[in-house]
């Protein structure tokens, strides 16, 4: 299932209707302030989500692109929640890596 | 010196924006602020019904603007407290009427008597909103916890923070907390995560402003409804009083979390 599927199918259920208010107005606004359309943003994400999985596991399903507006300038944030890092790659830790990687650009 | 010119405004139409200048007037001037609003929806006048004040206009904005009244003569004086005042929009003219220098003008003399002079902006983006926030040393938003009114608002935001302005403040209106909890409404941390700016507070749905409004009463003149006392809450702000926010929707501390985040 894609990301747009995930908010289009979450819209029609009433259960969390604030989060698919949340997603949904994410991508409007990654639209409005960027002229990203939700398309490319879904396109971006998948590609995202493919470089970075090389690297660490990460929980698919909640990887987030969005535009946010921070003073005048426009970021395109991402967020990718890691479960762990991957032996074979990276250097192994200790512990269990769960806060979300972030990256700004 | 002089007072501030503070414009409300909000993008989509029926958010709140003319419920909040009449509280926020109010309670302004409950506090011994010297206050005026002025309704700057020409055509569509209401702040004057709001307030209970409709049955006193005898000049308008137009007219002041045009010379045909002198600014005394346009302000209608609040019998309930002293330190209130109405300029009343035209009815019968449109939004063409005035222009930004004009608002700029008029606002600019209003400043040297008063502290607060209050803007009520018309909804939209088009030339009403211009003139309204043409003058404004401060810009409010106020936003219903919806789609559409987050949407527009930040348009809005945008607009306002492409011009040399302080940035924009927010006000929540309408909140369900209970709903927030049932998962059902966007919460506070939620709106703020995507319009980030600074939350100036929130504003309960609240009965008591109906009824309030039927009779011309403005809720704020006492303490005893939930939006009365959230309106005065954001007139202390206004007045630079650090209150501290209630934990309206109950986000799990987020909200307090936000609203230090936005503190400045
Ligand atoms: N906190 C609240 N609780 C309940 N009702 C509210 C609340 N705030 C506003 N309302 C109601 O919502 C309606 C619209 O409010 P208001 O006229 O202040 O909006 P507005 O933004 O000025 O509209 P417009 O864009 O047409 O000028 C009114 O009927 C008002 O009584
Ligand atoms: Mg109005």
């Amino acid at each position: 299932m894609n990301f747009l599927e995930r908010i289009f199918g979450r819209a029609a259920s009433s259960s969390d209707s604030a989060e698919s208010a949340k997603l949904r107005l994410q991508m409007a606004l990654a639209h409005d302030r960027a002229d990203i359309s939700p398309q490319t943003l879904d396109t971006m994400r998948d590609e995202i989500v493919g470089v970075v999985s090389k690297y660490v596991d990460i929980d698919r399903e909640n990887v987030q692109v969005t535009v946010s507006r921070i003073a005048d300038v426009h970021h395109v944030v991402t967020n990718v929640p890691v479960l762990r890092t991957h032996p074979t790659r990276a250097k192994p830790s200790p512990r269990r890596a769960t806060r979300p990687a972030q990256t700004k650009s | 010196m002089g007072g501030q010119v503070v414009t409300i405004t909000s993008g989509k139409g029926g958010v709140g924006k003319t419920t909040a200048t009449a509280n926020l007037g109010v309670a302004l001037a409950r506090r011994g602020q010297r206050v005026v609003c002025i309704d700057a929806d020409i055509g569509l006048r209401n702040l004057d019904v709001v307030l209970g004040l409709e049955n006193r206009i005898v000049y308008d904005l137009v007219d002041v603007i045009e010379g045909r009244a002198k600014l005394r003569q346009g302000l209608i004086k609040d019998k309930r407290l002293p330190e209130l005042h109405l300029l009343p929009a035209a009815q019968k003219r449109d939004k063409t009427a005035v222009t930004d220098k004009q608002m700029i003008k008029l606002c600019d003399d209003l400043r040297k008597e008063f502290d607060f002079v209050l803007v009520d902006s018309p909804a939209g983006i088009e030339g009403g909103f211009k003139y309204s926030i043409a003058p404004a040393y401060q810009v409010l938003i106020v936003v219903t916890p919806e789609v559409s009114s987050v949407r527009d608002a930040d348009r809005v935001i945008g607009l306002v923070e492409a011009q040399e302005k302080s940035s924009p403040r927010l006000i929540i209106n309408r909140m369900r907390p209970s709903m927030v909890r049932r998962g059902e409404m966007l919460a506070t941390s939620d709106v703020l995560e995507i319009l980030s700016i600074e939350l100036l507070g929130i504003v309960p749905e609240d009965e008591a402003i109906i009824t309030s409004t039927n009779k011309g009463h403005p809720v704020a003149l006492e303490d005893h409804s939930p939006a009365g006392a959230a309106f005065t809450r954001i007139a202390q702000r206004m007045m630079g009083e650090d209150v501290a926010f209630q934990a309206l929707d109950e986000s799990g501390g987020l909200l307090d979390r936000f609203s230090r985040l936005f503190r400045r």
